[in-house]
């Protein structure tokens, strides 16, 4: 995969909650991720400029730019376009995920999510294998 | 989970505060769209940050504030006081779970009836709950995408209802009993059963506690199975889910998480929109797939898998043939990166680091006479140049440590808009606060310090100080009285000004006040400035409103004010102009491990006064000295100073040598000055001061012990108990 570096694939997650980031921090690094953070969509579309991240994880409802508009931002950058995103949202109705799909997420998680599952789906988004017993 | 729950209790907390903020801003303006969407989003990630641990009541009750605020948002519901009352109250809920939480692990046991009352208070009488609201709507059971294989061919396949149910931890006191529910439930196709947290060993598990989650799938519609959870409306989420199509089992083995995004990325390239909004959605779509396809050991050329991204249809099908076999990549297990994190340090830690570093601001300071002692040979000035570089250092060394601690006052200041509302509201009284210089830094131990005398200082000002709104307007000010809180920084120390534009203090009353209580004769009374007359308030146990009100007895608190301050080596100042308002002002150091002292020497012994407490230092010639009787006074800088010997306050022997002039210390007491005439005076110095202990402890009138820079021990004066 592009962007792999010798820390694991690179996350970057996307949520104004301090406890959401730092229960993603925790389970993602405990699985060799390499997570970055981000607090809104402004500070999150930095950091993937500075450093491009092989996965984002973004929260639907932040301050100053919500996640639909940061996934939009990223789809138009030609140096982001492809980075595969996760949007994770307290939402469960279908519209809500059709509205992720739409702005450009790949996979939509309604809060909170398992750790297992967010590990799993993680993994898948970068290439790596789902369970390590299956790795080659 | 503890290090988690600890930064979740944090953010709770400032989530509070903001919402607090908001919410009182919206109050006083209900078109205020920036203060709607602000608390709105502080419940919305409460309920998501919750939603992380096993606290459904908080969950619930800061989903039912966010559906209000959400109404009141697009304007079908209306901000009253009522309401604000009501989400105040909320808030105060949530404050208390979480000290609850934090201090015993667990939400008390009313917590869900607490939640309950509070909900329906919200509502206004409305019935809305999570499963009426999400019932025929909700489909993301993401859960149901991960079913194993056999669970997937045992459900089999078509329109089901998903079943999420997390029975309240203390269900089996209310009567509820999880499984009976689910043998209500028609065409029950899969039941799962998981701990909602790891089992605790089974010596310590409480067998009353309902600690697990019931997954279920049924083949009957939503509307048949929702009657069987109707006790438990708070505790379940039901919809209707359609599962995934299956697969061809050379992409992805069917029901698998993989196969279910795949599926979606296929999804993905149907949806709508412009052309440069698909072609990009393609891209990222295409690299998902290729990503999970070598994940799952298939990788891909990736131009195939471009190419299969065209739409939907194209997609699956190129899925489901089967790509070309390739060797797998073998992406080696990477090691796991140093986290960037932030610390978070026991507070016993860095009192012991604060230590230290005092101590070595003390031993450095012996460098200096050894320095001094050396002479002016070569090894003199590579010790001076030394002392220089480790004085430098150890200055830095304080200043980075001190650092450490600094907190804003933000914290102290945060509950005083919600005071300021809820006592003016009881009072019927406007008033509008003032907070300026929130950000201004000081020790924690400070901040701890001035938080009582801070709220005490805002009750006084509103009770005693701010007038009825009539009777502002009867002597021309506005209705609304203006309550300004204010902190700066000077002389390194920290300053909060506490300021109304009340009625102020009316110096002949408190005279009069002084000589009824008998504190003062009438002559006594007479004489003292207006000034003086004002600071009465810091006297123990005065007071001056006629009847004491609950909120505050003012002489009481005030006393206690200056008690606490002058504790912290700080001191308190009061000006007052009646008609126009009070001005207190509270000023104190930056922190409580160091203080700064003026060295003094009284019979041939050192002795060391707070510089928070020295106005000044002077000689004064003795023929400015007036003696009536046996007490002494000065008129320094235009008043009438009464001059204590310090000698004398310690029982020493009065100076028998002959001099022109005294050296004074002007020290500055709530009261009002007193010049302490001292035999000499010294250097000033920082000193880490040692509590008296053992048979020292039983003597009054000392702070402490210190030892200074050259290593000799001084007593610490405690000046307000000495005179």
């Amino acid at each position: 995969m592009s962007g792999t570096n010798a820390g694991g694939p690179r996350i970057l997650v996307v949520d104004d909650a301090v406890t959401v980031r730092a229960f993603s921090r925790r389970v993602l690094e405990a699985d060799g991720f390499v997570v970055d953070e981000a607090v809104n969509g402004i500070e999150g579309l930095e950091r993937a400029m500075a450093t491009p991240p092989d996965l984002v994880i973004v929260d639907v409802n932040m301050r100053k730019m919500d996640g639909y508009t940061m996934l939009r931002v990223l789809r138009r950058d030609p140096g982001l376009r492809d980075v595969p995103a996760i949007m994770i949202s307290t939402e469960s109705k279908d519209s809500d995920r059709e509205q992720a799909l739409l702005a450009g997420a790949n996979w939509y998680i309604v809060k909170p999510p398992r750790p297992e599952m967010l590990v799993e789906a993680a993994r898948l988004l970068t290439g790596r294998p789902p369970d390590r017993e299956d790795a080659p | 989970m503890s290090e988690l729950f600890d930064q979740f209790v944090v953010e709770v907390q400032e989530l509070l505060e903001t919402a607090g903020a908001a919410l009182l801003a919206l109050e006083r303006d209900p078109a205020d769209r920036a203060s709607v969407d602000e608390l709105f989003r502080a419940f919305h990630t409460l309920k998501g940050a919750s939603a992380l641990f096993d606290m459904a009541p908080f969950t619930l009750l800061v989903h039912a504030g966010e559906d209000t605020l959400s109404l009141l948002r697009d304007g079908r519901r209306a901000m009253t006081p009522e309401l604000a009352d009501r989400l105040f109250r909320a808030l105060d809920q949530c404050a208390r779970w979480v000290a609850a939480l934090e201090e015993a692990g667990a939400l008390p046991a009313d917590a869900a009836a607490a939640a309950e009352t509070l909900v329906r208070g919200m509502a206004g009488g409305e019935t809305t709950t999570d499963a009426a609201a999400s019932a025929g709507e909700a489909d993301a059971f993401p859960w149901v995408a991960a079913l194993t294989d056999t669970e997937r061919a045992a459900v089999g396949e078509g329109a089901l209802t998903a079943i999420d149910y997390t029975p309240d931890p203390e269900c089996f006191f209310t009567g509820d009993d999880p499984l009976a529910l689910f043998r209500r439930v028609p065409d029950l196709r899969l039941l799962r059963v998981e701990p909602t947290e790891p089992l605790p060993p089974l010596a310590e598990m409480d067998p009353y506690r309902c600690l697990l989650r019931f997954r279920a799938l049924s083949g009957a519609g939503v509307e048949a199975v929702t009657p069987a959870f109707r006790s438990v409306p708070d505790q379940v989420r039901i919809g209707s889910v359609a599962l995934a199509p299956m697969l061809a089992p050379s992409a992805a083995p069917p029901g698998s998480l993989a196969a279910a995004m795949l599926d979606e990325q296929a999804r993905i390239l149907d949806l709508p929109g412009n052309a440069a909004e698909r072609d990009s959605r393609r891209a990222a779509a295409a690299r998902a797939v290729a990503a999970i396809l070598t994940a799952l050991g298939r990788a891909t050329e990736r131009a195939a898998v471009e190419a299969a991204c065209t739409d939907a249809h194209t997609l699956r099908r190129f899925l489901a043939d089967g790509p070309a076999e390739k060797p797998a990549v073998a992406e080696p297990r990477p090691a796991t990166a140093a986290p960037r994190r932030v610390l978070r340090v026991e507070p016993e830690r860095m009192d012991a680091l604060m230590a230290l570093v005092g101590e070595l601001s003390v031993v450095k300071g012996q460098l200096g006479p050894l320095v001094r002692r050396a002479g002016d040979g070569e090894m003199a000035r590579d010790l001076k140049s030394f002392e220089a570089r480790l004085d430098g250092l150890v200055g830095d060394l304080r200043h980075a440590a001190l650092r450490l601690r600094l907190l804003p006052l933000a914290r102290v200041f945060d509950p005083l808009p919600r005071l300021v509302r809820d006592t003016a509201r009881r009072l019927d009284k406007t008033v509008e606060l003032v907070l300026e210089g929130a950000e201004t830094e000081a020790d924690k131990d400070i901040l701890d310090v001035l938080g009582e005398p801070l709220l005490h200082l805002v009750r006084n000002a509103l009770d005693h100080g701010i007038e009825a709104p009539e009777r502002r307007a009867a002597t021309g000010k506005p209705p609304a009285g203006t309550l300004r809180v204010r902190a700066f920084q000077d002389k390194g120390g920290v300053v909060v000004e506490v300021s109304d534009d009340g009625a102020g203090i009316d110096p002949a009353a408190m005279r009069r006040a002084a000589v009824a209580k008998g504190l003062l004769e009438p002559d006594a009374a007479a004489a003292l400035s207006d000034d003086d007359a004002v600071r009465l308030v810091f006297a123990p146990g005065f007071s001056t409103a006629d009847s004491v009100s609950d909120l505050s007895g003012r002489g009481v608190g005030m006393d206690a004010v200056r008690a606490a301050v002058e504790r912290a080596g700080g001191r308190v100042e009061i000006a007052s102009t009646p008609g126009s308002g009070t001005r207190v002002r509270l000023s104190l150091p930056l922190t409580l491990s160091i203080t700064r002292v003026v060295v003094v020497e009284a019979a041939g012994s050192l002795y060391g006064i707070p510089v928070a407490l020295v106005g000044g230092v002077q000689r004064v010639p003795r023929a400015e000295i007036r003696g009536v009787k046996r007490a002494e006074s000065v008129v320094l800088r235009d008043r009438v100073v009464p001059l204590v010997r310090l000698r004398r306050l310690l029982g020493q022997p009065g100076d028998e040598r002959v001099r022109e002039a005294d050296c004074v210390v002007l020290a500055e007491l709530g009261d009002g000055p007193v010049a302490v005439a001292v035999d000499d005076v010294g250097e000033r110095a920082d000193v880490v001061l040692r509590p008296m202990t053992g048979v020292l402890r039983s003597l009054s009138g000392y702070a402490g012990t210190a030892v200074l820079g050259d290593g000799r021990l001084i007593l610490v004066l405690d000046l307000r108990e000495l005179l």
